[in-house]
Order: C-alpha cells, then sequence, then structure tokens
C-alpha cells in the first residue's frame, strides 16, 4: 500500500506493510483518506515519543506506549456533573457571587485558555 | 504543576474530559526526581493527546522550592508537547483575579486557588501533594489523586 506522508510542507510516498489485522482494520477507511489516516496515527505516536523523551531526561523510567491501558487509567478523571455543580456552589457562596455567573466566568476562562 | 486540557484541536479521550493535574509545590522536586505516577500520567496524556496544564501560580511556587539541578529537569518536562502553561485570564467578562484571590482566603495558597479555579473551569481532575487545600472547594468527591 502506498501511503503519503506530510513532511516538511511536502509530501513523499512511501510502501509500507501492514499486518493483516491492521490491513482488515483499514479497509473501513475510505481510499482517500487512508493517507490521512496514517499520517494522524503515525503523529500521534511521534507525541508519545517526544513525551518520553522528555520524561526520561527529567529522571523518568521508560513508560511503555498502551493507549489502552492509559485510557483505563484517565476514565477515572472525569469529573461527575453533580459533583462539579456542588463545587460551583460552595465557590460561589464563598466568594458572594451567583453560581450562574459563576459558571459563565469559567467557561470565558476555558475558551480564553482554549480547553 | 498543574495539568490542564489542552489545545482545542486535541480531542478529549475516550471516557471523559481530559485530566487537570495539580501539583504542589512542597513536593516538586521528589517529581524532577522522578515520580511515577506524575511521570505515568504525563505518558497517558501523551499516549491519549490530552494536554497537562501547568498554572503559572504553581509553576512559580514549585520553582521557590527547586534547588538548580531540579530546575534543569524541570526544562525537558515543560518542553513536552502535553503540557501548557496556564496564565491568569484577565479577558473582559472573564477576570479570573478576583475569584483567586478571594479563594486563596480559604486554601491559604495561591497557587493551590488558581489550581482549583482551573480544574472548575475545565471541569477536570486535579493532581497534587496537597488535597486539603482543595476539597473545601471542589470536596471530597471531585476526583484528586494525591502523589
Amino acid at each position: 500500500m502506498f501511503i503519503r506522508m506530510w513532511r516538511f510542507g511536502r509530501t513523499t510516498r512511501q510502501t509500507i506493510s501492514f499486518p493483516d489485522d491492521v490491513a482488515t482494520a483499514m479497509a473501513d477507511v475510505p481510499r482517500r483518506q487512508v493517507s490521512a489516516y496514517v499520517t494522524e496515527a503515525v503523529r500521534r505516536r511521534i507525541q508519545s515519543d517526544a513525551a518520553r523523551v522528555a520524561l526520561r531526561a527529567a529522571g523518568h523510567r521508560e513508560f511503555p506506549f498502551d493507549p489502552v491501558a492509559s485510557a483505563g487509567r484517565l476514565a477515572g478523571a472525569a469529573v461527575p456533573a453533580d459533583v462539579h455543580r456542588a463545587a460551583l456552589d460552595r465557590l460561589a457562596a464563598a466568594v458572594g457571587g451567583d453560581r450562574d455567573d459563576l459558571a459563565a466566568r469559567l467557561g470565558r476562562s476555558a475558551e480564553a485558555a482554549g480547553w | 504543576m498543574t495539568w490542564l486540557p489542552g489545545s482545542a484541536a486535541a480531542p478529549r479521550p475516550p471516557g471523559g474530559d481530559p485530566p487537570c493535574v495539580g501539583l504542589r509545590h512542597r513536593r516538586a522536586d521528589r517529581v524532577a526526581a522522578g515520580d511515577e505516577r506524575v511521570g505515568m500520567m504525563l505518558a497517558d496524556a501523551a499516549d491519549l493527546d490530552v494536554r497537562v496544564a501547568i498554572p503559572v501560580i504553581c509553576l512559580v511556587e514549585a520553582y521557590r522550592e527547586l534547588d538548580m539541578k531540579s530546575m534543569i529537569c524541570w526544562g525537558p518536562l515543560r518542553a513536552n508537547s502535553a503540557v501548557v502553561l496556564s496564565p491568569v485570564e484577565v479577558i473582559a467578562g472573564g477576570d479570573c483575579a478576583p475569584i483567586i484571590g478571594a479563594m486563596a482566603r480559604t486554601t491559604g495558597r495561591l497557587g493551590a486557588a488558581y489550581a482549583v479555579y482551573t480544574a472548575m473551569a475545565a471541569g477536570a481532575a486535579v493532581v497534587s501533594s496537597r488535597p486539603d487545600q482543595l476539597t473545601g472547594f471542589l470536596g471530597g468527591q471531585w476526583p484528586i489523586t494525591e502523589v
């Protein structure tokens, strides 16, 4: 299979072989989108590898690349809506503001930060 | 140090909101030397294309506690693409300075107040070595990982 890899503002063609299970999964990707699909995956891996370089430089051990396990570990990071509302109530009581107004202000901060 | 969800272009991870991690300055030296959980969370964030934000106030507090060797270690960590700095927003209609200042009266520390503000704005979990400074606002059910 031929793919195009975006590199320094241009594309190059490279031949890549996939194991059968990956090739089967990619059969559902429209043919014209295969290059973008693969490019996105490679870029994500590059980001992960770069993060590990930074971590090693800071004295950390090597962490295995395992997005499934990562997703499992971060799954508990979601904040339940009722917990968020209760925190807003406490904040409103502490600063003497209206909860909805504070929520809107927090939302604007989040938007400004690009979260 | 605080982790925030990252750029608008970054997709959210499967299973919920991206994490917001607050790391109190007291143990910043230990983290710089290689705290396992923090390192793993940074790797997880990179693998899931989630950004980790560091509120600037927390960063300054952390540097206050670091020796020169540890400061050098933080350079690569800050350069990590999964890590973004979170400035104090003073935009029209979204000026967070008065709120953070008022919150600091309860948390006892500006960095903790800023971490709480960030967590609430992002609706994200927190990592801290002093959750006791955060639960006054966030409550006991807010996902906080103690490091």
